[in-house]
């Protein structure tokens, strides 16, 4: 018996160790299999969908006409969300990447020192003239001037609501709120009606946060407070807090808000909630994830009184590719990076997940987001993701966490308060 | 004899370069790191500047690390009282003399045989869903609303959801080695107590717990690597994000600083080295305060 | 070994006796609840591997009220690259167990049983090795990677986990190879092998029992190995089950495929899971009579 075992494991051994001395031979250069004819040469890109996506099928269709007109073969790896996760690693690592995709604020910002600055390629300036303007300063902003990152897929933030259960709890296009007092009103109107008023991710707390503490003072106080720990000195933090807590008090939150991504914004599709502060790819997500098939509403995240900010301004942002300086094929990158930017790619990424399109050419937004088309349109501040609440890693957790038990209703204002002052 | 000579360098050869090349060289080279400020882990030694105690001072002061460290602490004290007590009850139980005992233990141990991403999913996915997990459709059925509506997985419960699913997968090695301590005990020892009158309880207190000594020992040294290095666990629970403020753990905390993956500029290998060499330290005070208070010449399981 | 046979003894001379069971039945009690758990869990897993979304959502998945769906399998094993993961680890974890053991077992021989200049010197410096956390030795290894430009490749993997097996290894067969008798190597001596042939035909084999048990333990510890991967393999074409498995799930999760997401746990979890089911006694043996001494 022992016997036996012993010779079956040898044999596995040996017949392991050979595949792994032709495994590893091709190792460094990605798998050989893959490229029949063309010029043999190939791209490696690291997207930060899944396969089974929509975004991902376009892209897999931009790769196969690129190769078809180029004779490139593109290796796309799907990593999903884990992007963040392993991009800083997989590039310190010296990983074979010559294009990756994720936030475009995350690929500048984290990663921007292991990118090519874009300007020395070929068909950079003529690209630039296609990127909203918005989109573009922000993210030379962040590149010292320099654009390091291919934007695509813009999006805008607010409120999204299902369209048929605000018409249920007899509100029209014409409730839409601009303060944060309707805003009241209309919770109170659908909580009336028997659903959730709203609901939220775990991991997106921070949006309700931030947008509520800049319309009090605006993006440039609260990064200021941000940086400087000042919580506690500062009046329109609390005030946010204790806005947050009203709601929560009022029982406008779903009871299980917040709640792991996705299942926060699941409820919606599954007709449990009526509204989410969240991007324009929620809808499409929300459609996609519980093969519901809802109509989507929106509106800004509304004004305080005595606050600065309004339906002006809005967290607006994109995802964005990175090219690797140590690619030898930055051009090739580059080239095909654009094609998915815009023109017709742009708008078939645009129609088939309902996104904005990125390219200021292609003025057509698809109808389940066209809701926000008129705001977008009226916006003059660009806020940060997050109003900028997520740029310090040492921070965010702890903010997040915050945030959480804030709207669970573990912790009130004054803690929050001095839970968030302490930590910094 | 010569023969034997070239043997031992021959035999010895191989391992010693691996030990050479993955432990001695990468200690020294992080001792020396966490003195430097260092961006990436690749730069070369040229590019390091001196910086003292900074990397360990800044630690210090970065609250989000002080949290690390508490979670860590948290779950080895509380966890690994836990631990030590359910496991510690199963193996007398096991060693009583019931029936199918192989069966039990072999059911007991199961968790550490399954790899850890699939055993967390399990707990995740399963038995702290809120919408359709075990906990909720349990306390649902016995018409416990205020239990069924726990949130095991955000707020205030994301701690001790993390520390329960992680005990329960290692109390069966601790019992597992708990038992073996227990069965070296020789029989005759607890047949002369039953003479002499002495209950069970007697006999655990007075045979079996001050001979069992030495199993402390080791579980300590073990209970104490696997929560230094926590950090599958701690990723599981945060996911999708990189960490979480409630289930960091200073692994965790490493990962983040040295490859720079959670909204911030700034990498820092030097910060990261010193985190190693803080855990390192740990481990050594632990191993050290355990020899002190546990004397050798007990039996050692 | 010891316990094992114990248990025979009991088997034979226990017949079943009311008053001592009944005495024992808290014991059974708490044992059986926490048993019954672990089962249930699995078992639910497994059949929510075969259910549908609705079903999972609405927790009837031992209903099977639209039958089995092996789909699920399917979709895992092919859409998610589940089984490149899978086959990777299975190679890493097949060369790491034959690589350690024939780079560890001769290091324990001798270390076991000649006395020599900085024979102890190594052996604690194996003793500290086990209990050094990985963190500590990450990053010099990753820059050493860097610079060779081998990064990224099974080869390196493999190396790593090799080398991480080895102090263990090495420690745990000192006693097998401490516990041979030594007239086997005079004998060989009078028939006139060499040392080094004795080890490999007389002594090796002899340790057979150790190195089986060795061999599984780094069979598992490689198959459920996270950290190291993760840093160091984190293309899908040589990541192995552990963080493969993650982005499964994150990708399954999203998509609302919750059938394909167990169906994707599983398949991690079958071969450890069969290969105990059919090796406890050696492995529970392993963990307890090993010569791991803290």
């Amino acid at each position: 018996m022992k016997k036996k075992l012993v010779s079956v494991l040898l044999t596995a051994a040996m017949v392991a160790t050979m595949a792994a001395g032709c495994g590893s031979s091709d190792g460094g250069s990605g798998d050989g299999g893959s490229d029949e004819g063309g010029s043999g040469k190939e791209m490696t890109y690291w997207s930060m969908w899944n396969s089974t996506e929509s975004q991902a099928k376009v892209i897999q269709e931009a790769a196969d006409a690129y190769e078809e007109e180029t004779g490139i073969h593109i290796n796309i790896e799907w990593k999903g969300r884990d992007m963040k996760t392993l991009i800083g690693t997989a590039l310190e690592a010296g990983e074979d990447i010559d294009l990756f995709d994720d936030d475009y604020m995350r690929v500048v910002m984290n990663t921007k020192d292991y990118l090519v600055d874009l300007s020395t390629l070929e068909g950079e300036e003529e690209f630039e003239s296609h990127v909203m303007p918005v989109i573009l300063d922000k993210a030379k902003s962040w590149g010292d001037g320099k654009l390091y990152v291919v934007p695509y897929q813009v999006y805008t933030t607010g409120v999204w609501y299902n369209k048929d259960m605000w018409e249920e709890a007899g509100l029209t296009e014409d409730d839409k709120p601009t303060t944060f007092e309707e805003f009241k009103e209309v919770c109170q109107k659908i909580k009336d009606a028997g659903y959730n008023p709203l609901t939220c991710n775990s991991d997106s707390v921070n949006l309700i946060y931030g947008f509520q503490m800049a319309r009090y003072i605006g993006q440039e106080a609260v990064l200021e407070c941000f940086n400087n720990g000042d919580w506690a000195n500062e009046p329109a933090a609390l005030q946010a807090a204790e806005d947050i807590a009203e709601l929560v008090d009022a029982g406008y939150f779903s009871p299980n808000a917040p709640a792991q991504y996705p299942d926060g914004q699941n409820e919606i599709g599954f007709g449990e909630s009526c509204m989410v502060l969240n991007a324009s790819w929620i809808p499409n997500e929300i459609n996609v994830n519980t093969q519901a098939d809802l109509e989507f509403g929106f509106f800004p995240w509304p004004s305080v009184e005595g606050g600065v900010d309004g339906a002006e301004a809005s967290m607006v942002g994109a995802q964005g590719y990175g090219i690797n300086k140590e690619s030898d094929m930055q051009q090739e990158a580059f080239d095909f990076a654009t094609m998915i930017a815009t023109g017709d790619y742009d708008l078939e990424m645009a129609s088939s997940v309902n996104s904005i399109p990125s390219d200021t050419e292609n003025t057509e937004w698809p109808a389940a987001i066209a809701d926000a088309e008129p705001y977008f349109k009226e916006m003059t501040k660009a806020y940060d993701w997050a109003v900028g609440l997520e740029t310090n890693a040492d921070f965010t957790p702890i903010i997040n966490e915050n945030v959480v038990k804030l709207i669970k209703g573990e912790s009130t204002p004054d803690e929050f308060i001095s839970a968030i002052s302490a930590a910094q | 004899m010569k023969q034997n000579k070239k043997m031992i360098v021959c035999f010895l050869t191989p391992a010693l370069f691996f030990f050479i090349v993955m432990y001695l060289y990468p200690i020294i080279r992080t001792i020396i790191m966490s003195f430097f400020n260092v961006e990436g882990v690749s730069d070369p030694m040229s590019e390091w500047s001196f910086n003292g105690i900074g990397n360990y001072q800044k630690l210090i002061e970065t609250q989000l690390f002080r949290t690390s460290m508490m979670n860590m602490l948290k779950i080895f004290i509380i966890g690994g009282i836990a631990v030590m007590l359910i496991a510690l009850l199963f193996a007398v139980i096991l060693t009583s003399g019931v029936r199918f005992k192989a069966f039990w233990r072999a059911v007991i141990y199961v968790p550490n045989i399954i790899n850890a991403v699939a055993i967390a999913t399990m707990w995740i996915q399963y038995v702290f869903n809120k919408r359709f997990g075990l906990l909720h459709s349990f306390f649902t059925a016995l018409g416990l609303e205020d239990l069924a509506s726990i949130d095991y997985m955000n707020g205030k419960w994301k701690f001790w959801s993390l520390l329960i699913a992680f005990c329960f997968g290692s109390v069966g090695y601790f019992m597992l080695i708990f038992i073996s301590g227990i069965e070296r005990i020789p029989a005759d020892y607890y047949e002369a107590a039953t003479i002499d009158g002495a209950n069970k309880l007697k006999q655990f207190s007075f045979i079996t717990l001050p001979l069992i000594k030495g199993v402390f020992k080791t579980c300590t040294t073990f209970w104490t690597i696997a929560v230094i290095g926590f950090f599958v666990w701690s990723q599981m629970w945060a996911s999708p994000q990189p960490s979480d403020n409630a289930t960091i753990t200073p692994v965790v905390y490493m990962y983040n600083a040295v490859f720079g993956t959670t909204g911030s500029t700034s990498r820092d290998a030097g910060v990261g080295a010193a985190v190693g060499i803080l855990m390192a330290v740990i481990v050594l005070v632990v191993f050290g305060l355990v020899n002190l208070l546990v004397k050798d010449d007990d039996l050692e399981f | 070994m010891f316990g094992k046979k114990k248990d025979k003894e009991k088997k034979v001379r226990e017949p079943f006796n009311p008053r001592k069971e009944a005495k024992l039945l808290p014991g059974y009690i708490i044992v059986a609840i926490w048993v019954f758990f672990t089962i249930f869990l699995l078992l639910w897993i497994l059949a929510a591997s075969f259910s549908t979304a609705p079903e999972i959502m609405k927790g009837e998945v031992f209903k099977f009220a639209t039958g089995l769906h092996p789909d699920n399998y399917i979709r895992a094993w092919q859409a998610n690259s589940i089984s490149t993961f899978f086959l990777n680890s299975l190679l890493y974890a097949v060369v790491t167990m034959v690589g350690a053991v024939i780079i560890s077992a001769p290091a324990a021989y001798v270390l076991s049983r000649f006395t020599f200049l900085g024979n102890k010197p190594i052996r604690s410096g194996f003793l500290i090795a086990m209990s050094i956390p990985q963190i500590m030795i990450v990053l010099p290894l990753m820059s050493i990677a860097i610079q060779l430009d081998i990064n990224g490749s099974r080869g390196l993997l493999m190396f790593l986990y090799i080398g991480m097996q080895i102090p263990y290894t090495t420690t745990f067969l000192m006693t097998f190879f401490q516990n041979l008798s030594r007239t086997y190597e005079e004998a060989a001596a009078i028939d006139g092998c060499t040392p080094m042939m004795t080890f490999w035909r007389i002594m090796f084999p002899l340790a057979q029992p150790g190195i089986i048990t060795v061999g599984i333990f780094i069979f598992m510890n490689i198959w459920n190995e996270y950290f190291i991967s993760l840093i160091f393999a984190s293309s899908s074409d040589i990541m192995p089950v552990g963080p493969g498995l993650k982005s499964v799930l994150t990708s399954m999760q999203y998509t609302g495929d919750w059938g394909g997401l167990f169906a994707a746990v599983v398949i991690v979890f079958l071969p450890t899971l069969l290969l105990y089911i059919f090796l406890s006694e050696k492995i529970i043996s392993g963990v307890t009579g090993g010569g791991i001494k803290g």
